[in-house]
């Protein structure tokens, strides 16, 4: 399901009131179990039983691991748990991306009789679910947790629906507790949890789909990209776009589990206000990041080694992050790009450690625009179609030749609103740089936050164009 | 949370009135989700289905097409602005469908670069398609059929930038929608000599664009289309083309461009088609069409009646 399909909302409704109204603490975590596989079935009903299966399987190695006071054993334990996972995903995810570029080589090398047919449908949300599991079979192997033994309760942490195929990608050291001691109604909590989920529909709703999308998909898909005030358009259109939905798809996430009085982490923290990169990934897809560096940078060596080992684990990090995020040469680029600009952010920090490089009331402003523009063009990587495409653009882009002034008047009122609005957004960030979103709603006066809650709804309600996906599901 | 409802609740309220006052209606409005939603419904041999462009989708009466031919299931799939190639061949590839096909195409229509007019809705059907989407359909088209300010061309941004900029207001739309993807149009609220006018420059600039290929060409590029129609046939469906009426400029144009003899008439015989076409019809060739290419909602019991008798009366149906 969508959070932002009527269908959905419908489903919510019905759920919350029969969450709150059944007894006991097992009934009501049944009910979250049953409905959390009514909402993924809402996809797609063939896959659930991949979701189920691949649960079990995990939770019942993770036990014997748990149980196994050998290292050595434990190790071979994990080792089939990673195995069967990585293979899960490796299949449904990569298969078609092997096959293609196999039939690429073989067409290019003059043997396009050679080629395959590839046509693995992707189970939507698999990247999530699979890091759910894998990070609480590490957790039980480096023993950090202890294995739950009720395989009702891991299921419910793997697939409870709020954050099941799109993240925020919680851990059971943040989960297991809430999973395992009933959750008291907080009236507060509730309507805390309700407005943000207004909140996160009107950013996927109002900003990313009415607002943003229509100009970046204008751009994306144009053939040829010659005119660089256009480019530009486009790129800052998406980056608007890719926050809004995604960050609207958490804060949907967020806030419905806190209606049914579980508390997720926060996953974005004003990301485009970032000074530097590695500011940039405490900020943007904040469960992924330090999923990525807990059990991946640093299970390769993480900055004990060498400069170059250090180089090397964190180029390794990134591009497999952006494999992570789809498999195609554009996300690769684009994970490979983010290496880069963090590699150079170190270089740059080490320098600034020896010689001063200014004053901050500079230096600050500098980092940050400098931040925002490369994240802005590495996002075109992230959007284009194909390589060539994004090269394309982003030459467009840092090319003097394709600027004119004329060309200012070309930019249709759709263009303008959307810049304006992305202005405004960035000004919220700036402002509110370190403040979540859930302390800024809380601190609002009633009459202000039933305003402001009122006229997001009256924006959405009104703003009921053919709903897109949303990005993340694909991956 | 009740002052965010209260101001939600008056702001639609307000906002609907204020397009009922400008003279916008409720409709269920048309997407690839409502589409899908009747696609889904094309399995079994009773299934009767209309596709083709704008001429069915208002011209065809689903109730009077399920008193005419008795226990059928009439499903419509045709979509305004799009000819019907792509959904001929997708139903053709659906191993489910074994029912009755009416296939509203014009030789235009039949020309090679426009078989994949409706591409991109049987990609979302075949692709997009979920449960989800299902429920969220269904319950969209209950809230849309009373509702003015679900009509998404009527939401706030379009209203903002006719205010702040020389774009036109959001014109009074003539047609309307049922849930079942029912057309009707209504030429009282309308300018029908001004869209006849519309529809012929159109035409005249689609003909330049892409001019008719020599009759011999044409006819071998069909040959795909027997073949399609055998597949349905061998599950026990059939198919059935006809081309409805147009009158006036579209016809003359039409006719310029694709003669029937030469194109229609060919493209049923070589191929051994069950086909008819309003040329073939007094009542059709002679019948006065408000703005040359579509029925009012009110002739429409009216002109199914005649065209299912006429389909009868030929053997076709």
């Amino acid at each position: 399901m969508q959070f932002d399909s009527l269908a959905f909302l419908a489903f919510f409704l019905i759920i919350a009131a029969l969450y709150w109204w059944v007894p006991g603490w097992h009934q009501r975590k049944n009910v979250l179990l049953a409905a959390s596989y009514l909402f993924y079935a809402g996809w797609n009903p063939y896959f659930l039983p991949l979701l189920v299966t691949t649960s079990l399987i995990d939770w019942r190695l993770a036990l014997h691991m748990g149980r196994t006071t050998s290292q050595r054993r434990r190790k071979k334990w994990l080792i089939a748990i990673c195995t069967v996972n990585l293979a899960v995903l490796g299949y449904f995810k990569y298969a078609n991306f092997f096959i293609d570029n196999i039939n690429a080589l073989t067409t290019s090398m003059g043997l396009p009789y050679l080629s395959f047919q590839s046509s693995v449908a992707l189970p939507i949300g698999i990247s999530f679910y699979i890091f759910h599991s894998l990070s609480y079979c590490i957790d039980v192997y480096r023993g950090g947790i202890l294995p739950t033994a009720s395989w009702r309760d891991y299921l419910l942490y793997v697939a409870f629906f709020p954050q099941l195929v799109a993240g925020p990608i919680v851990r059971w050291t943040t989960m297991g507790q809430q999973i395992e001691t009933p959750r008291p109604f907080v009236a507060d909590y509730f309507i805390l949890g309700v407005a943000l989920m207004i909140v996160g529909l009107f950013q996927k709703i109002v900003l990313a789909d009415g607002i943003f999308a229509p100009v970046a998909n204008a751009q994306f898909d144009q053939s040829t990209f010659d005119v660089g005030v256009s480019v530009w358009m486009g790129a800052l259109a998406f980056t608007g776009q890719i926050f809004c939905d995604f960050a609207g798809y958490t804060t949907c996430a967020i806030g419905a589990a806190l209606v049914l009085g579980f508390r997720l982490p926060v996953n974005f923290q004003s990301p485009y206000a970032a000074i530097g990169f590695s500011d940039f990934w405490r900020r943007w897809h904040i469960s992924l990041s330090s999923w990525l560096r807990d059990y991946l940078y640093i299970s390769l060596g993480g900055n004990r080694g060498t400069a170059f080992t250090t180089a090397r684990n964190l180029m390794i990090t990134m591009l497999l992050g952006g494999l992570w995020h789809g498999a195609a040469w554009t996300f690769v680029v684009w994970g490979l790009l983010h290496g880069l600009f963090l590699l150079l952010e170190r270089g740059v920090r080490r320098l600034a450690d020896t010689c001063p490089l200014g004053p901050s009331a500079v230096t600050k402003p500098l980092g940050w625009c400098i931040t925002l523009i490369a994240v802005m063009t590495a996002w075109v990587f992230f959007r284009a179609d194909d390589l060539s495409s994004a090269v394309a653009m982003v030459t467009t882009m840092f090319s003097v030749a394709s600027f004119a002034l004329g060309d200012l008047a070309d930019i249709d009122f759709e263009a303008w609103w959307a810049a304006a609005i992305f202005a405004v957004l960035l000004g919220q960030q700036l402002i509110t740089r370190d403040r979540p979103l859930q302390a800024l709603l809380e601190q609002l006066p009633w009459p202000l936050l039933g305003g402001m809650l009122g006229a997001m709804l009256f924006l959405i309600s009104t703003t009921t164009g053919q709903s897109n996906a949303f990005i993340y599901f694909q991956f | 949370m009740f002052f965010a409802g209260f101001i939600w609740l008056s702001g639609v309220l307000l906002f609907d009135g204020y397009l009922r006052d400008l003279g916008h209606l409720p409709s269920v409005i048309d997407s690839s989700q409502l589409w899908a939603q009747e696609r889904s419904r094309t399995n079994g041999s009773d299934a009767v289905v209309f596709i083709g462009a704008s001429r069915t989708l208002y011209g065809v009466d689903l109730q009077t097409v399920r008193a005419s031919i008795p226990g059928s299931r009439p499903v419509m799939l045709a979509l305004n602005g799009a000819y019907p190639m792509a959904t001929l061949k997708a139903l053709a590839d659906d191993t489910t469908f074994n029912g009755t096909l009416l296939v509203d195409v014009d030789a235009r229509g039949l020309s090679e670069s426009n078989w994949d007019a409706q591409s991109a809705n049987n990609h979302y059907f075949e692709h997009d398609w979920t449960p989800n989407w299902a429920a969220h359909r269904w319950l969209l088209n209950e809230l849309q059929r009373h509702w003015v300010f679900l009509t998404p061309r009527l939401g706030v941004f379009p209203l903002l930038k006719s205010a702040i900029t020389d774009a036109p207001a959001p014109f009074l739309a003539h047609d309307t929608l049922s849930a079942q993807r029912e057309g009707f149009l209504n030429f009282d609220r309308v300018s029908a000599a001004g869209l006849s006018e519309m529809f012929r420059v159109g035409l005249v600039e689609d003909l330049a664009l892409h001019p008719p290929p020599p009759d011999v060409h044409w006819l071998r590029a069909l040959a795909p289309v027997k073949q399609w129609v055998q597949q349905i046939e061998a599950r026990g469906g059939r198919v059935i083309f006809f081309v409805p009426p147009v009158s006036g400029h579209q016809a003359t144009l039409a006719e310029a461009a694709y003669p029937f003899a030469r194109y229609w008439q060919r493209f049923i015989t070589a191929y051994d088609l069950r086909g008819w076409h309003y040329r073939e019809s007094d009542v059709f060739k002679t019948l006065e069409l408000p703005d040359n290419s579509h029925v009012d909602a009110r002739q429409k019991a009216e002109y199914t009646r005649l065209l299912l008798m006429e389909l009868k009366g030929r053997g076709l149906l």
